[in-house]
């Protein structure tokens, strides 16, 4: 009896019970009480694996972070919390600017108001639910300017997750992921311990929290200061004083040893002085930090662009291609060759002259001729990278390209008609993406994880420049985002703080060795310009 | 797993007045106790982690409902087992619930755990179980690892290890037995005041 109730127990716990097996199922457990025992402690230890194991426990911070992404945002009780106190504390003129805007606290996760579809590929695990999704990233460096690094040295676009960053020389630019941007000079020591706190060890750190940020902690050996407004800078001396200088709104700061009754309404053009060990009261000196737009680094171009162009392709073709595979550009192992399904006789269709009309900067170092696709059948191009997206280790990839919608059909939200993945042959169920669907919105696609559309539909006949981000990591997730220009949008010179699309984490492991380009019936287009490469400015090439 | 009620009191008051950084922290502290207790009751086919976030996201609503010292612990877990109800009730709700999902007695001894044991001691199987983890040998940790961390289907496995899948099944439910017994040795021994 015992042996019969293993089998079928263990064809429940793995999902291959039929009809007939649970109904025996039931029966031993209905006529035995002490089975019924047993068979709860078991269920119980084998939910209790899923918990103990690996991802779910690694997403213990993922869930607080859900947890609290979720929670109404009561703003009245806040506003009305935070006035009081300065009601209390200082009751200057800065007070009437206290009309705080919003609270963008649970909207810092929502981020860029996107849409959640179901995917439209087959996904390899069925569904994941909030507090799966991993986002042990807490920022994004944004920029390095003659940056000298101690220990690991991030490279420009690269997400970071919790820890230190020690900056010998130089100046590095830093985007939480709640929104609050940071300038870090040298020499300084950070230690980044979330999304929305940081620990400033020694060095000079200038902060700009807007809206979402609002609320956004740095600490040092001696203070901690709390965001309440818009722009402060700390700074740390090896001996542990620090002092915190407010250029616009207002912060709160407390001694490091103090409660929360000791904290200072620090209001801007003020700046307050905490000596090392955090004891005594803080002394008012003069403020003298520079504006954060003054340490801001110099805007783009830089003498020498960083990063580099992998692939590139301005498709400067022949009219027509009925055979042969086009191979121009650079940075590709071979032409394109068609493949995938349903292909019948398509022909590839380019247009030799003039290239698509993309933004002025883009356009002065295009190439002639696009490549045009009227909507036929399901079709896919592919073309083998020279460098490989390998999802195994840490690496960022930058992708832009120019998409015309020639053939305003519209169709349902899942009939998407155009998509440029990567792929490989080796494992056909990791790919990841970029696409558009019938309803017009871009989307982010990743194997195994819902996609993600913009809120936004694109419009036809207008000139759109895509530009995405591939974050792939070792041991920590994988991302992906996309950021859309209009005709009429300027070009952000650096990598955007909103993205247009910001895809959920997921945690592919192949190296995609080709880019896909597939074409869906539902709308005609015409394509340009796509170039891969390791830095926004890469791929995003700036006025000069 | 206790937490002591002096630390979590300035806590408390500081997220009754809506401070929502003191709350993710209260949330930090809860995270295990209340979402281990969840798995190890949600019926199967439920989504525990949904019971877990929605058990915070209501104790926030109703904060100001909690009594000061009283035990926060005991009230979330209340508010736990409420959550828990509504998604066994959606459950059930489903067309042919128990003859594809689960046999209705499992549930129903779920149930009666849900409401009459300890809450608190879920936490403490969690760690005796990852404790007896430690104690299996390389190829037992790497078929659990296969099943709950990348969740490879059987046949895979068996490929792997040059095996069937009727031994694949069996040597996972050994594992899942061995464990068991070492989770009851521990719970005992540590109510006994060893460890």
């Amino acid at each position: 009896m015992s042996a019969r109730f293993d089998e079928l127990w263990t064809d429940f716990m793995e999902g291959e019970l039929d009809a007939a097996g649970m109904s025996e199922l039931r029966e031993l457990l209905a006529q035995d009480e002490a089975l019924r025992r047993r068979a709860a402690d078991l269920y119980q230890t084998h939910r209790l694996l899923g918990l103990a194991h690996g991802r779910a426990a690694e997403s213990a911070e993922a869930f607080v972070r859900a947890t609290v992404a979720r929670l109404p945002v009561d703003a009245d009780a806040f506003t009305a919390k935070i006035v009081s106190r300065i009601a209390v504390a200082k009751p200057d003129k800065k007070a009437a600017r206290l009309a705080w805007p919003r609270y963008g606290l649970a909207a810092a996760v929502a981020v860029g108001a996107t849409l959640a579809i179901q995917a439209l590929f087959v996904p390899k695990r069925a569904t994941q639910t909030a507090a799966a999704a991993p986002q042990n990233y807490v920022a994004t460096l944004v920029r390095a300017d003659g940056a000298q690094w101690t220990g690991g040295a991030p490279r420009e676009g690269q997400r970071l997750v919790p820890g230190k960053l020690r900056l010998a020389s130089g100046s590095a630019m830093l985007q939480f992921d709640s929104g609050a941007t940071a300038i870090l000079t040298g020499p300084a020591e950070l230690a980044l311990d979330s999304a929305t706190t940081a620990t400033l060890r020694v060095g000079r750190v200038t902060v700009r929290a807007e809206d979402e940020a609002f609320g956004f902690t740095l600490r040092t050996p001696s203070s901690d200061v709390v965001d309440l407004g818009t722009e402060f800078a700390v700074s740390v001396e090896s001996g542990g004083a620090s002092e915190v200088h407010v250029l616009e709104g207002l912060v709160e700061a407390t001694a490091r040893n103090g409660t929360p009754d000791d904290a200072h309404l620090i209001s801007d053009g003020k700046a307050l002085r905490f000596a090392g060990g955090g004891k005594d009261a803080p002394v008012e000196v003069p403020m003298l930090a520079r504006p954060f737009a003054e340490v801001l680094p110099p805007p783009v171009p830089r003498a020498e662009t960083p990063g580099r162009v992998l692939a590139y392709d301005g498709f400067d073709y022949a009219a027509e291609m009925k055979s042969g595979t086009p191979d121009g550009g650079e940075g590709w192992s071979g032409g394109w060759v068609r493949g995938g399904f349903g292909v019948r006789d398509a022909v590839l269709r380019f247009l030799p002259e003039p290239s698509l009309r993309g933004p002025d900067a883009l356009s002065r170092t295009a190439t002639g001729g696009q490549m045009l696709f009227d909507g036929g059948d399901f079709t896919v191009y592919k073309r083998k990278l020279a460098e490989p997206l390998d999802l195994r280790i840490d690496s960022v990839r930058y992708v832009s390209f120019l998409v015309r919608k020639t053939a305003p059909r519209d169709a349902e939200a899942g009939e998407e008609w155009m998509r440029v993945i990567w792929a490989t042959r080796a494992a056909k169920a990791e790919r990841c993406g970029f696409g558009v669907l019938g309803n017009n919105r871009p989307f982010v696609f990743s194997q195994g994880v819902p996609n993600v559309a913009a809120a936004e539909p694109i419009a036809p006949e207008q000139t759109y420049l895509f530009v995405g981000k591939l974050v792939t990591g070792r041991d920590t997730p994988d991302e992906i985002f996309l950021k859309i220009f209009g005709p009429r949008d300027a070009l952000d010179l650096r990598e955007p703080k909103r993205w247009t699309v910001a895809g959920k984490s997921n945690r592919l492991d192949a190296r995609l060795d080709e880019l896909h380009l597939g074409f869906g019936p539902h709308g005609g287009f015409a394509f340009d310009e796509l170039r891969i490469g390791t830095t926004w400015e890469s791929v995003v090439p700036a006025n000069r | 797993m206790r937490i002591e009620p002096t630390s979590l009191d300035p806590l408390i008051r500081r997220a009754q007045r809506r401070d929502l950084r003191a709350f993710e922290e209260i949330v930090r502290r809860f995270e295990t106790p209340i979402r281990a207790w969840a798995v190890a009751h949600c019926p199967p086919g439920g989504d525990a982690d949904e019971v877990a976030q929605r058990t915070f996201i209501a104790a926030y609503e109703r904060l100001a409902d909690f009594e000061p010292g009283t035990s926060f612990q005991a009230w979330l877990f209340t508010i736990a087992r409420y959550q828990l109800m509504t998604e066994a009730t959606r459950l059930r709700r489903l067309a042919d619930y128990h003859s594809r999902f689960a046999p209705e007695l499992l549930d129903r001894e779920l149930e009666r755990r849900a409401v009459e044991e300890a809450p608190e001691h879920l936490a403490e199987r969690l760690t005796a179980l990852r404790a007896c983890m430690e104690k299996l040998g390389d190829a037992g940790r790497e078929i659990l690892h296969w099943r709950y961390d990348v969740d490879i289907p059987l046949q895979e496995m068996a490929e792997r290890t040059g095996r069937s899948v009727g031994a694949i099944k069996k040597n996972l439910f050994l594992l899942r037995q061995k464990l068991q017994g070492c989770i009851e040795r521990k719970l005992e021994t540590a109510a006994e005041g060893g460890i």
